[in-house]
């Protein structure tokens, strides 16, 4: 028994990181599992084989999500394999997001735009589609950032690109209106991105981010990891969350509430 | 696997014999806790939400107390902590308000709905954080905020302003007990019908002639039941929520995503700001 059993979930940018954490995550509740990322690798595979080796199915889609071309062919080899899609979990960024003002240039801005924000709508807009034709509702989860809520030093294309991610998921809400489908951000805070040592099938997480610099005050007084945001992906895509909406849920370890970002 | 979320938790939840408070300790119990019932009267509602809790196989404690009264306060949680060995969680919930216009205010309707509502919440979180720092393992407290936190409606001033309170008043926790493995967070309900029914009439709950012309607002397309609020309390309670803190999660449906108040009513006449 598990929070999903026989979900079909699609994860973009789930070779490592968060997405690979929320691929295991969703895995270990019944979910069967599609991971996109724009890189084939011994990495992406074994991310794809781990989540079949916890009794799902796992699958690998390869595919640049910056273009509605992109996304929609990783949405067609999706339903190929699992027949439809229940939840979309919008996640794919590329490293070395922090840019500073006057080095940002148009095709920094575009390529930041076109992954994080233009991705995720026409992503989140193709699988509502499938989702109202198959009648059976679904959740879409896009992931924000604690840069949607306050500004540091050389993030400026990137907190804009996820604020506007939080404006998103209220439209979703209100035009997919009695489709039974809901629509939220998940903002994490300082997340490790590492891979763990060990390749045990139970493992999810790697070492903490190296979150030195926050952590004095960070209330939760650690680094967060992978399993903490698919935790939340969980909650809301789960029957525990059905009706929360057009929300953005920060799973920051209380770095926005107490303003420890820049201190 | 995640058959149980709270398996073995000490939860107390005010407000408790009926309606979203209810509906958090059956939700808790048969996720694995043990819960204490609170509420000012103990009443035939009180002894089935109890009884209810021990079918699903949980202990139910009982306390009778006013969190707005400092003394039922500290005595609630003693006999909370002697009954169950310790305290994991607290969900603030208990609360009765009424809308009272702008101006019609009465320094009594605030002194009692701020005394209990926030006054109350804080002491209480207070008293029960002070347990959890001594038992040395963490906890959460949970706060039940609202929608009315965020936007108003009318003549809901008072308890708009309690409840944004409350959504404050998790971020100086998480600030304040940082590093103690203790989590704050408040939930905001929107459109719950949490009304008491009997068992054959439960099909009933959140339907189209309870909701009337809200539901065209409600993106889910269904007003909101018990068991929506209790499932964010579990998220933030459990495991799954750990690294969530000083944080509301709106649990609306939708209803606070669309910016048009196609729901407020007409100005009264005879009001200040009224079109006459």
């Amino acid at each position: 028994m598990g929070l999903l059993d026989g979900k079909k979930a699609l994860i973009t940018g789930a070779r490592k990181g968060i997405g690979r954490g929320i691929a295991l995550t969703l895995a270990n509740e019944g979910a069967d599992v599609g991971i996109n990322d724009i890189v084939d690798d011994e990495v992406s595979q074994r991310a794809a084989e781990l989540v079949s080796n916890r009794g799902v199915k796992g699958t690998f889609h390869l595919g640049d999500v910056s273009t509605v071309v992109g996304i929609n062919s990783v949405i067609d080899s999706f339903i190929a394999e699992h027949g439809r899609i229940d939840i979309l979990i919008n996640n794919a960024i590329f490293p070395d997001q922090a840019r500073p003002l006057f080095d940002t240039d148009e095709v920094f801005w575009d390529r930041m735009m076109d992954l994080s924000l233009k991705g995720y709508f026409f992503g989140s807009q193709r699988a509502a589609k499938e989702m109202i034709a198959q009648g059976t509702g679904g959740s879409i989860v896009c992931l924000a950032s604690v840069h949607a809520y306050t500004a540091i030093e050389d993030w400026t294309a990137y907190g804009t690109a996820k604020a506007g991610l939080r404006r998103m998921v209220k439209g979703f809400a209100i035009d997919l209106k009695g489709h039974n489908i809901n629509a939220n951000c998940i903002a994490p805070g300082a997340i490790s991105n590492v891979l763990p040592d060990s390749d045990a099938d139970d493992v999810i997480d790697g070492a903490p981010h190296d979150s030195s610099r926050f952590t004095a005050h960070l209330p939760a007084a650690k680094g967060g990891l992978p399993s903490d945001i698919a935790n939340a992906v969980l909650y809301l895509t789960s029957e525990l969350g059905q009706y929360v909406n057009g929300e953005t849920v920060l799973v920051d370890g209380g770095m926005v509430a107490t303003k420890t970002m820049q201190d | 696997m995640t058959p149980k979320l709270l398996e073995g938790k000490k939860a107390l939840i005010t407000g408790s014999r009926r309606g979203i408070g209810a509906g958090i300790a059956q939700l808790f119990a048969e996720h694995g806790a043990d819960v204490g019932i609170n509420d000012i009267t103990r009443d035939d509602e009180a002894d089935k939400t109890i009884a209810s809790i021990k079918a699903i196989g949980r202990k139910a404690s009982w306390h009778q107390a006013d969190v707005g009264n400092s003394d039922d306060r500290t005595r609630m949680l003693d006999e909370f902590v002697e009954q169950h060995g310790r305290i994991d969680i607290l969900v603030n919930n208990a609360v009765a308000s009424k809308d009272m216009h702008f101006t019609k205010i009465t320094e009594e309707f605030w002194d009692h709905l701020v005394g209990h509502a926030l006054k109350g919440y804080l002491f209480l979180a207070q008293g029960a954080v002070n347990h959890m720092i001594e038992h040395g393992h963490g906890g959460s407290v949970i706060n039940i905020s609202s929608v009315h936190s965020y936007r108003a409606w009318p003549h809901d001033g008072v308890y708009g302003i309690v409840k944004a309170g409350l959504n404050r008043m998790v971020q100086s926790m998480a600030h304040d007990l940082a590093g103690s493995g203790i989590t704050a967070n408040c939930v905001a309900p929107g459109y719950i019908d949490s009304r008491v029914l009997p068992q054959e009439e439960e099909h009933t709950r959140a339907d189209d002639e309870y909701l009337g012309s809200a539901i065209g607002f409600i993106p889910s397309q269904r007003g909101g039941v018990p068991k929506d609020i209790a499932g964010a309390c579990i998220f933030l309670a459990s495991e799954l929520g750990q690294y969530v803190n000083g944080q509301t999660i709106t649990v609306d449906g939708g209803f606070l995503a669309g910016g048009v108040p196609q729901d407020s009513k007409p100005l009264e006449p005879g009001m200040p700001g009224a079109a006459e």
